[in-house]
């Protein structure tokens, strides 16, 4: 499917998925991500790949691994619940250097909460929801077409980095239809393979970018997975300093590479009055409020975040310096927010809903003038 | 058939010693699956033993061929997954009792039911050995262990049954006591097109022989070879007289197309 298409944000991103080059979803159905394993179903057998509806989130994400190590591109799409139960394999996979994409579609709460209602309250269960140190990478789509757009790249970031990559949607965005431009051909990464003498070779000695260069299951080179500390030929170690350098190279593989994701979008005049800083489904109300609030005498920037994790605190540092007020907008209790105070904008206050109600424009505009008022004079 | 001693090509053996116990049997079980390979003359670039988590779920660190360790209880997961990505290998499940009749219950009967072509080894050691002997799902009722000083309390679980009643392929159950027995049948679950099951008694002295007083790894041997019958004088037995013993032999045989077989054919068929 390629051209202009009107799709919903979870057809999108199964679409592309595969225009990424995935062969395998593994997933538990879930409101509000169950289409994307509809999708899947449907489109995979014909392209020679496979759809499995697994037993649970944990056996799903279980067979994506797995399937990946086969050599397969391989995906898994859920909510809130199920990235709970999926979490001790995502940490897993971050040890064991499986490349793989989990869609997570935020709905509404703790728990069950409200089943398809929209939130984005995953933000912090998405970068710690693994147990151990360790780095993630987690894109957020704020339109259907980023919902192609970002799946396509966290697919090929998964390749390159050797690690699971989050895309956190939200129940608006995953419903919401819009126009989409699907090109006849996308930028694919594929995963790096091995060369040179099978024997002595190490699956984990780092190459390139501290990224090893494993094989598939099935290639000459042998394999040697373990979530247990390993060393380069991926035999199971205590060694401290064996583990040490491994954690910390899992860690800098990613953290060093960060001008290497997508970069936050800055829309707005030069030096505005406030700069709104939000994300997926909030940040197009943001951008709404911007167009609506100008005509009001004031002036107002947005940065959209694209890459979630690892939060990329320069980039909003920098462009937080042109203005004196700074607003995160999300529907939570404030969890980007806290990263923001963290990059070392401690005058960014929050505007966040967390009642599935989405933050809409004219609430932007109402807090921006309330709350902003001595900067907007 | 080869000679036993090509299993080498499959050993690491630059790790040994292994780290398993004196008197345990997971040695034996991971030579009868590497004499298993051999004889079925698998490529080493074609096989791949995805463990559990426990002690013989260590067996992965001797091998010299592709291997995967995940999370505990999940190894069949993984398997299914590796599986269906790449049909043209042999994967194997080497999991404790705990490790696939606890965590992993549920992925056991849903592999089953779905006879995915993987082969599944169960090393029932009846407790918990690396975390230090605790009760497991297939611990027998009233069996000491570090969690029921006064007795377990309840009905050992028995995997073979639930996987054959889910559907798989191929189930059988020994003893590393019976290892000639053990070996064929590992051999027939490898060659078997859909799901096969292989429970595997193993003694395990460090625990389960000691808290049981059941004396040393030599006397646990004879403990498995008495207290062990084959299926057909085992189903002539009295309740109470199975209670005391376990059932070994062929649960299950049948030739019927695997999950991605009919997966395959339902897609050309559309
Ligand atoms: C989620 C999780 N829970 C608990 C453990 C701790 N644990 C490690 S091995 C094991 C049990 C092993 O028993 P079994 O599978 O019977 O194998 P054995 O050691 O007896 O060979 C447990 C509970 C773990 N690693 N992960
Ligand atoms: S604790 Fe038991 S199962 Fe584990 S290595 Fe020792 S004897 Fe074997």
């Amino acid at each position: 499917m390629t051209g202009n298409q009107f799709l919903q944000g979870n057809e999108a991103c199964t679409y592309g998925g595969l225009a990424a080059g995935a062969l395998f979803f593994a997933g538990y159905p879930i409101s509000p991500a169950t289409e994307i394993a509809e999708l899947c179903s449907n489109l995979l057998p014909a392209k020679g790949g496979v759809f499995i509806q697994m037993e649970d989130e944990i056996a799903s994400i279980a067979a994506v691994i797995g399937a990946s190590l086969g050599g397969m591109k391989a995906f898994t799409a859920t909510s809130g619940p199920g990235l709970s139960l999926m979490q001790e394999n995502i940490g897993l996979a971050i040890m064991a250097e499986v490349p793989c994409v989990i869609i997570n579609v935020q709905r509404f709460g703790l728990s069950t909460g409200i089943a398809t209602q929209p939130g984005q309250s995953d933000i912090m269960a998405t970068r710690w929801g693994t147990h151990g140190d360790h780095s993630i990478i987690a894109l957020a789509p704020s339109s259907v077409q980023e919902c192609f757009d970002l799946t396509v790249e966290a697919f090929n970031l998964a390749e390159r980095f050797r690690t699971p990559v989050v895309v956190l949607t939200d129940a608006v965005i995953a419903h919401l239809r819009e126009s989409v431009y699907i090109p006849e051909q996308v930028k694919i990464i594929n995963r790096t393979r091995p060369s040179g003498p099978v024997e002595g070779y190490r699956p984990y000695a780092p190459g390139e970018n501290l990224v090893p260069v494993p094989p598939n299951f099935g290639d000459e080179y042998i394999l040697r997975v373990t979530g247990l500390v390993h060393d380069e030929y991926g035999y199971s170690s205590d060694n401290p300093d064996v583990g040490g350098q491994l954690v910390n190279r899992l860690i800098d593989k990613i953290e060093n590479y960060t001008r290497e994701l997508p970069q936050p979008e800055y829309t707005g005049p030069e030096n505005p009055d406030v700069i709104i800083i939000s994300y997926g489904i909030s940040a197009r109300s943001a951008l709404a409020a911007a167009r609506r609030i100008r005509c009001q005498g004031i002036s107002l920037g947005v940065l959209k975040l694209k890459t979630i994790w690892p939060f990329p605190e320069q980039a909003v540092a920098k462009i937080c310096a042109r203005a004196p007020r700074v607003v995160v907008a999300e529907m939570n209790k404030g969890q980007i927010l806290r990263e923001v105070k963290a990059a070392g904008i401690t005058r960014a206050i929050g505007l966040n809903r967390t009642d599935t109600r989405v933050i809409m424009p004219g609430e932007i505009i109402s807090y921006v003038k309330e709350r902003c008022a001595c900067a907007t004079g | 058939m080869q000679p036993v001693k090509d299993i080498n090509q499959y050993l690491a053996q630059h790790k040994l010693p292994h780290m398993w116990c004196p008197g345990c049997g997971n040695g034996l079980i991971l030579k009868q699956l590497l004499t298993g390979l051999a004889e079925l003359q698998i490529a080493r670039e074609k096989a791949v033993l995805v463990s559990g988590i426990g002690c013989s779920g260590r067996a992965g660190d001797y091998v010299n061929f592709h291997r995967f360790q995940g999370t505990h209880g999940r190894a069949i997961a993984f398997a299914t997954g590796i599986h269906l990505a790449n049909p043209r290998l042999t994967v194997v499940c080497l999991m404790g009792d705990g490790d696939c009749g606890a965590i992993g219950l549920s992925h056991l009967i849903h592999a089953a039911r779905r006879n995915i072509n993987i082969t599944a080894i169960v090393a029932n050691n009846l407790n918990y050995g690396m975390t230090g002997g605790q009760y497991s799902p297939s611990t027998p009722d009233a069996s000491v262990t570090s969690t029921s000083r006064p007795g377990k309390v309840g009905d050992a679980l028995d995997l073979c049954s639930l996987t054959a009643s889910a559907g798989a392929g191929y189930v059988a159950r020994s003893t590393v006591y019976h290892i000639f027995e053990a070996q064929k049948m590992i051999r027939e679950a490898l060659k078997t097109g859909g799901f096969g099951l292989v429970e595997i008694l193993t003694p395990c002295p460090t625990y389960f022989g000691r808290y049981n007083k059941l004396g040393s790894a030599v006397d646990m041997m004879e403990w498995l070879k008495k207290k062990t019958v084959p299926l057909d004088r085992f189903r002539q037995m009295n309740e109470r007289q199975q209670q005391e013993h376990f059932w070994r032999g062929v649960l299950a045989k049948h030739d019927k197309p695997d999950f991605l077989s009919r997966y395959r054919d339902r897609g050309i068929n559309q």
